[in-house]
């Protein structure tokens, strides 16, 4: 394809870059160009149609199901500046199809039923030796960013007092692919779970650590690798 | 309050050095353009499953060039930038050319004339080509034209990147230019085989 259509490169060692190009009202030099190079004129259409385009009506379900997809990977963080942000965020993840105004009054109520559960039980959950425990961020050790090949396990440091941690693999969208527990810092990843992790896609794992209560310890951020595509 | 530009965004991303609350940044930058990349890759593929995977690595290899972003341009002509060349590169791998238009585009049609090829690559290929197509094409022809020719975009990505509501899209386009440039190459050689006796 490419020899058939030498004789009609496009682009020229003048054109220049988008950037420069969305300056041609202000800038006499690239509205010059613009008039004579159908390839810039062609990359400004298509900028003007990405910056301004609103979907068709035969688009505007596929785009917005594309962004549903997009979304559990971007969530709106919670500001938590005050009990009520964090009750605001829990509602918004916990009953996203609620009408506002129910969704409000179901998490008035839980925070209700929640301040009521912390009264009789005290400020923090304690151990029975009296030690207020509170779960502990994790350092997660590998798979994390970039990576050649398809990754055996997962591993992460060791949790003081934890005694199993479970362990999730998602994709970005944070739909679960697998998850499992382990007694040690790292599991090893099945290998029929490790046909899924295809090169060229992220993939997203965390680590939870328990103690032999089932108390929480600590717990990894998520993790984010990428395999990178094999080379032909 | 005025809401953050996404410039601001990106400075303060930067700037923080809480990783949960840079992250609050970011999502919200990226929450933004979520829309426009998604119609972009869903009229680059024509399938929404397919559209879905490309805007998801388009907002993955913008998060990793984030520091390539200096702040000279808006932050939308740089996320656009990613997007198209990424989009572009998927979908040319995938592309192929339909057997009734894989034919060569000019070098064929400017070829008996004695001394036109030497004459052609005297004033520069690409010069002449671009004032025949400049000369002879509508608008729209001509960017169809370099959509498929110079970009090697598969007919049915230019068909919805150009919203073209005919019949059988861009392929049209493509037939109808060609036609006109063979008519516009016959009057250059004429001229051509004149001024040279």
């Amino acid at each position: 394809m490419t020899d058939q259509t030498q004789p009609f490169s496009g682009r020229s060692d003048d054109c220049p870059t988008i950037e420069v190009l969305v300056e041609a009202s202000s800038n006499r030099e690239i509205a010059l160009h613009l008039e004579y190079c159908a390839h810039c004129r062609t990359e400004l259409a298509l900028y003007q149609s990405f910056e301004n385009d609103g979907p068709r009506p035969d688009e505007a379900a596929s785009v917005a199901w594309i962004e549903g997809q997009l979304r559990p990977a971007f969530p709106p963080a919670p500001t938590a500046n005050s009990t009520w942000d964090r009750l605001r965020a829990w509602w918004h993840a916990a009953l996203p199809n609620l009408r506002p105004a129910y969704a409000m009054g179901a998490a008035t109520l839980a925070m209700l039923v929640i301040a009521g559960m912390t009264l009789r039980q005290g400020a923090e959950p304690t151990r029975p030796n009296g030690v207020v425990m509170r779960s502990s961020r994790l350092e997660a050790l590998s798979p994390v960013g970039d990576i050649d090949q398809t990754p055996a396990e997962f591993k992460w440091e060791v949790a003081p007092g934890a005694a199993t941690y479970h362990v999730e693999l998602l994709l970005v969208d944070r739909s679960l692919i697998w998850s499992g527990d382990s007694k040690l810092a790292s599991i090893e990843i099945p290998a029929e779970i490790r046909g899924q992790l295809v090169p060229g896609r992220a993939f997203q794992w965390r680590v939870a650590a328990r103690d032999s209560a089932g108390q929480p310890v600590g717990a990894t951020d998520l993790q984010t690798f990428h395999i990178l595509p094999t080379r032909p | 309050m005025e809401p953050l530009s996404d410039e601001d965004l990106v400075v303060r991303y930067r700037s923080q050095t809480d990783p949960r609350v840079a992250e609050r940044y970011l999502n919200d930058l990226f929450q933004r353009h979520q829309g426009r990349v998604a119609l972009w890759c869903l009229r680059i593929t024509g399938d929404r499953n397919s559209a879905a995977d490309l805007a998801q690595e388009v907002f993955l290899k913008a998060f990793r060039s984030l520091d390539s972003y200096r702040g000279d341009s808006k932050f939308s002509t740089w996320l656009y930038s990613i997007t198209r060349n990424h989009c572009f590169n998927q979908i040319k791998s995938r592309s192929t050319i339909p057997e009734d238009l894989a034919q060569p585009v000019l070098e064929d049609l400017v070829d008996s004339a004695p001394g036109a090829q030497s004459q052609l690559e005297q004033e520069g290929n690409t010069r002449l080509i671009q004032e025949l197509v400049r000369g002879n094409l509508t608008e729209l022809e001509t960017q169809v034209f370099t959509l498929f020719y110079a970009e090697e975009l598969p007919l049915d990505s230019i068909t919805r990147l150009l919203k073209l509501d005919n019949a059988s899209g861009a392929k049209a386009y493509i037939v109808s230019a060609k036609r006109k440039l063979a008519r516009a190459v016959e009057r250059w050689k004429a001229r051509e085989h004149r001024a040279r006796p």
